[in-house]
C-alpha cells in the first residue's frame, strides 16, 4: 500500500472501498463527512456490478496517513490525575504503534497541551472552534481530546474521547470501558485507537481456496478484478478492509466445453482475522437453486415452492368446494328421483371436472409444498467443528460448495500500563 | 476428468437426492390421499342411479345416459302434472309377450296394484319413448266396477319371459283437477267391441261378427247385442292362444238351456271344437267346459253351480286358454281352472269368440275384449310417487 497508489486510484474507487468500514467510524456532525459517506455508499453500490475489471485494484487498499495530535485526557469526577495520565499514556502508546505501522502520523505531545485543554473551554463547554484552531496550528488532521470517568456499574474507568477536525467539526464521543484488572486487553484498546483516528486501518485477510482445476478463474472483489486463482486454485488478499465484501469467482466460459455459474458470495471481513472460503464452481443450472442461500434467507426455490404450493392447495380447495356443492345438489336431486338427463348432464360433468381439477391441484400443491418445505428445512446454517479446532461456518446443503473459515490472528501485542 | 468431488459438494448432492426422494414421496402420498378423498362420487346408488355402460344395466324405466354413465329415469314430462308414478310389469310366464298385449292394473281400495285413494280424477297414463327421447300419452281402457276399476294398458315394447319393464307412468296432480285420461280401448286390445256401431241393416254383412247360418237373428242396438233363443253369434276375428276373452254380459231369465259364452273352433251351425267356455243350463247351473282339440269330448272339471249370487246382473265372463291350461273367471273371481290339460290347446288352431243361447232366456252382451295374456298373467308393481320440484 503506497500513497502513490492512492493518488493514482480513481476517487470513486477509493470511496467505494472506504464505505465498507464506515459503519465503525466515528460519526461526525459535519456535512463534509456525511458527504463522504454518501458518495462512498453510491460507489459501493456501483462496485457491486460484477464485470468491471480494474487491474489497478492495488490502490483500493491504500489508506491515508493522517497527522494526529492527542491531548491529555482530563480526570473526571472521582478520577485522579494520575489515573487519567496513565490511561492517556496507554492510549498514546497504541497510537505510537499505529505511527510505527505508518497508519497515522502521531504529532508529539507539547507542554502546552494542558493549557490548551483549559483554554478551549467556553463557559464550561468544549470550544470546538478553539480546538479546531489548535489542530490547524499544529498541522494535525485530527485532534483527540477527552476525559476519564468512573463507571460505578462495572467498578472501572470509562475513557471518553472525541475527535475534532480543523474545519471545526467534532465527532460524537466514543467510549471505552476499562475494567479493574489494571490492564486493558491489547486488541480492544488497539481497535479503540484505530476507530478514533485510523478506521481505514481495520483490515483482515481473505483466502480463497479453490480446487486445482480452478486455476485461472478470475477473482472479483466488490466488482473489481483482483487477479486469478493460482495453480493450486488459491488466492489471497491481505489487508482487505473490515466490512462486507462481495466475492465473485468467474470461470472462463466454455472451459472443457462446460459453462459454469459464477461463484458469488458476500463475506464479512473482521480486523486482524483471516477469512478462508472454499470455492467450487458448478456447471450452469446446478446453482440455480442456491439463489436464496446467497441472499442469506430461505432459498428462493423454497419460497417459490411453498408459495406456489399454498396457492395450488387453496385453489384446489375452491374447486373441491365447488365439486362438493355440485355433489350435494346431485344427491338431493337423485333422492327426489329428479336427477334427469340431459338437463343435469352439465351438473354432473361439472362436478366431476371440479373434482379432477381439485385433485390435480391438491397433488401439485402438496408436491410443491413438500419440495419447498424440504428445501427450506435444509437451507438453515449449521456449524461443524473440524479436527484442528478451526471454526468452520458452512451454509446449508445447497451452499455447501462454499465453506468459510475464519482464523483469528492477533498480530499486535504489547504490555498495557496500569489503568489506575 | 475424474477429479474427486469436494466433500461439501458430495454432501450437497446427497442431501439434494434425499430431499428429492422425500419430497416426491410426501407429494405422492398427499396427492393420492387427496384424490381418494375428493372423488366426485355422490351417494345416489340407493336411489337407482348406478354407473352403467348400457341400458341393460339399468333398472326398468331407466336408461343409461352415456354422457355421465349413470342410469337415470326419464326427464319430467309435463310440469303441469305435479306427481308421477312409474308402473312396472313383470312377465313371470315362459312366453315372451309381444307389444300390444293388454295388461290389467287393478286400482282398488284394498288389495289393488294402486290404492284408489291415491289416484285422482285427473290421472293419465304416459310412456317415455327412449329412442326418440319423448313422452307419449297412452290410450287405455278403464273397466269400471262399483268399488274399483281395472285399467288395461298395452305393452309398448316386447317383454321377454322373466323380464321386467316399465309399463306406463301414471301422471296426476294438475291444477285444474279435471280428467285427462286418454281412453282408447280399440288400440288397447287385440279385439274390442262395444257393440255400439252396428246398424241393424248391416248385421248380415258385418265384418266383425257373423250370425251362424240358419240361426235366428240377434237383436242389436242400444249398445248391446241381445242373443235370444236358438241364436248363435260368432266373432270373425281369429284368436290364437294364449287368449284372455271377456264378455261383459247379462243373462236374462232362469230357464236357460245350453247357453254358451266362450271360444269355439268355427262359425258353424253346430258346436265346433275345440272349445272353452261357460255352459249355463237349467236354473243357471253353470259349468266351465273345455275341449282342447277337435276330437276331444267337452269336459268340466268342477261341479255345476250358479255363477253368481246375482245371476241376472251385469257380469264379466272371462275365458282364458293357454296351451295345457285354462282359467275362467266371473268378475275377476276364478270360477274354474286347470293347468295340465292333455292334450293342450294348440297355439296355431284359431278360436272364435262365441255366444250361443238356447232355452227360455237371453244374453245381453254389452262389451267384449280380448288380450293375448298368458295363463300366468304379468304382475304389476307400482313404484313410489315422485313429486315435481320446480327448484331443480
Amino acid at each position: 500500500m503506497t500513497s502513490a497508489g492512492l493518488w493514482r486510484a480513481p476517487l470513486a474507487t477509493l470511496l467505494g472501498v472506504v464505505v465498507m468500514s464506515m459503519a465503525s467510524a466515528p460519526v461526525f456532525a459535519a456535512s463534509r463527512f456525511d458527504d463522504t459517506k454518501n458518495s462512498a455508499a453510491e460507489n459501493a453500490t456501483r462496485a457491486g456490478d460484477i464485470g468491471v475489471e480494474d487491474t489497478s485494484a492495488q490502490a483500493i487498499e491504500a489508506m491515508p496517513r493522517r497527522a494526529i495530535t492527542m491531548l491529555p485526557l482530563r480526570a473526571g469526577d472521582g478520577v485522579t490525575s494520575a489515573q487519567a495520565a496513565g490511561v492517556t499514556a496507554q492510549l498514546r502508546a497504541h497510537l505510537e504503534i499505529l505511527d510505527v505501522e505508518g497508519v497515522i502520523k502521531l504529532l508529539p505531545a507539547t507542554k502546552d497541551d494542558a493549557k490548551v485543554q483549559r483554554r478551549c473551554k467556553d463557559a464550561g463547554e468544549v470550544d470546538v472552534n478553539c480546538l479546531a484552531g489548535v489542530a490547524d496550528t499544529r498541522g494535525a488532521e485530527r485532534l483527540g481530546r477527552g476525559l476519564v470517568l468512573v463507571d460505578d456499574e462495572v467498578a472501572g474507568l470509562v475513557v471518553e474521547v472525541t475527535v475534532v477536525v480543523p474545519s471545526g467539526h467534532m465527532s460524537t464521543p466514543r467510549r471505552l470501558t476499562l475494567t479493574g484488572d489494571d490492564h486493558v486487553d491489547d486488541p480492544v484498546l488497539d481497535r479503540f485507537a484505530r476507530e478514533l483516528f485510523a478506521e481505514d486501518s481495520l483490515r483482515g485477510h481473505l483466502v480463497l481456496d479453490g480446487a486445482a482445476g480452478a486455476a485461472g478463474d478470475a477473482v472479483f472483489i466488490d466488482g473489481q478484478r483482483r487477479g486469478t486463482l493460482d495453480t493450486n486454485g488459491a488466492f489471497t488478499i491481505r489487508e482487505l478492509k473490515e466490512g462486507r465484501h462481495r466475492v465473485v469467482v468467474r470461470r472462463p466460459e466454455g472451459r472443457n466445453g462446460i459453462f459454469y455459474d459464477d461463484f458469488d458470495r458476500e463475506v464479512v471481513i473482521h480486523h486482524n482475522e483471516e477469512r478462508r472460503i472454499k470455492v467450487t464452481l458448478l456447471p450452469k443450472g446446478e446453482t440455480a437453486n442456491m439463489a436464496g442461500e446467497a441472499a442469506g434467507g430461505p432459498p428462493l426455490l423454497a419460497i417459490v415452492g411453498v408459495g406456489t404450493g399454498g396457492v395450488l392447495l387453496a385453489t384446489g380447495a375452491v374447486f373441491g368446494t365447488l365439486s362438493l356443492m355440485d355433489r350435494l345438489n346431485v344427491e338431493e336431486r337423485a333422492e327426489a328421483q329428479q336427477l334427469v338427463f340431459p338437463r343435469d348432464t352439465e351438473l354432473v360433468q361439472r362436478g366431476r371436472t371440479f373434482s379432477v381439477v381439485a385433485n390435480i391441484l391438491y397433488g401439485a400443491g402438496a408436491v410443491a409444498v413438500g419440495v419447498g418445505g424440504a428445501l427450506w428445512a435444509l437451507s438453515g446454517s449449521d456449524v461443524d467443528e473440524e479436527d484442528d479446532g478451526t471454526s468452520v461456518a458452512s451454509v446449508a446443503s445447497v451452499t455447501s460448495v462454499a465453506t468459510v473459515t475464519t482464523v483469528t490472528n492477533h498480530t499486535t501485542s504489547f504490555a498495557t500500563g496500569a489503568a489506575r | 476428468m475424474n477429479a474427486p468431488l469436494p466433500p461439501t459438494l458430495r454432501r450437497h448432492l446427497v442431501l439434494k437426492a434425499v430431499c428429492g426422494v422425500l419430497s416426491v414421496g410426501v407429494g405422492v402420498g398427499v396427492g393420492v390421499g387427496g384424490v381418494s378423498g375428493c372423488l366426485f362420487s355422490p351417494a345416489i346408488e340407493d336411489d337407482g342411479y348406478v354407473e352403467c355402460a348400457s341400458d341393460a344395466e339399468c333398472d326398468p324405466g331407466r336408461s343409461c345416459n352415456l354422457a355421465v354413465n349413470l342410469c337415470a329415469p326419464p326427464p319430467w314430462n309435463d310440469p303441469g302434472f305435479a306427481e308421477r308414478q312409474q308402473i312396472n310389469v313383470t312377465n313371470p310366464s315362459a312366453r315372451d309377450l309381444s307389444p300390444g298385449t293388454a295388461v290389467p292394473i287393478l286400482i282398488a281400495l284394498d288389495g289393488g296394484d294402486l290404492n284408489l285413494d291415491n289416484v285422482s280424477a285427473d290421472a293419465r297414463f304416459t310412456d317415455f319413448i327412449e329412442d326418440d327421447g319423448r313422452w307419449e300419452v297412452r290410450g287405455v281402457f278403464r273397466d269400471l266396477f262399483a268399488d274399483r276399476f281395472v285399467v288395461w294398458a298395452p305393452l309398448v315394447r316386447p317383454l321377454p319371459a322373466g323380464a321386467t319393464d316399465a309399463l306406463v307412468w301414471l301422471e296426476q296432480g294438475t291444477e285444474a283437477g279435471t280428467p285427462t285420461v286418454l281412453e282408447s280401448p280399440a288400440t288397447t286390445f287385440a279385439l274390442f267391441d262395444d257393440l255400439n256401431a252396428f246398424p241393424d241393416d248391416e248385421v248380415e254383412t258385418d265384418e266383425i261378427f257373423i250370425v251362424a247360418p240358419g240361426a235366428a237373428t240377434p237383436l242389436i242396438g242400444e249398445g248391446k247385442v241381445t242373443v235370444g233363443d236358438n241364436v248363435k253369434v260368432v266373432w270373425k276375428q281369429e284368436l290364437l292362444p294364449p287368449i284372455s276373452l271377456t264378455f261383459k254380459a247379462r243373462v236374462n231369465g232362469l230357464n236357460c238351456e245350453e247357453v254358451f259364452l266362450g271360444l269355439t273352433g268355427g262359425a258353424d251351425v253346430g258346436f265346433t271344437l275345440p272349445s272353452a267356455g261357460f255352459f249355463i243350463d237349467e236354473n243357471l247351473s253353470t259349468i266351465a267346459e273345455v275341449a282342447p282339440v277337435e276330437e276331444a269330448n267337452p269336459t268340466a272339471f268342477s261341479p255345476a253351480r250358479i255363477f253368481s249370487e246375482q245371476p241376472n246382473a251385469l257380469h264379466r265372463f272371462t275365458i282364458e286358454v293357454d296351451g295345457g291350461a285354462f282359467r275362467m273367471l266371473v268378475d275377476d273371481v276364478v270360477f274354474d281352472e286347470k293347468s295340465d290339460l292333455r292334450p293342450p290347446y294348440a297355439d296355431d288352431t284359431p278360436l272364435f269368440a262365441t255366444v250361443q243361447v238356447g232355452g227360455a232366456c237371453s244374453v245381453d252382451v254389452e262389451t267384449m275384449w280380448v288380450s293375448t295374456l298368458p295363463i300366468q298373467r304379468p304382475t304389476v308393481n307400482v313404484e313410489a310417487p315422485v313429486l315435481f320440484n320446480r327448484t331443480f
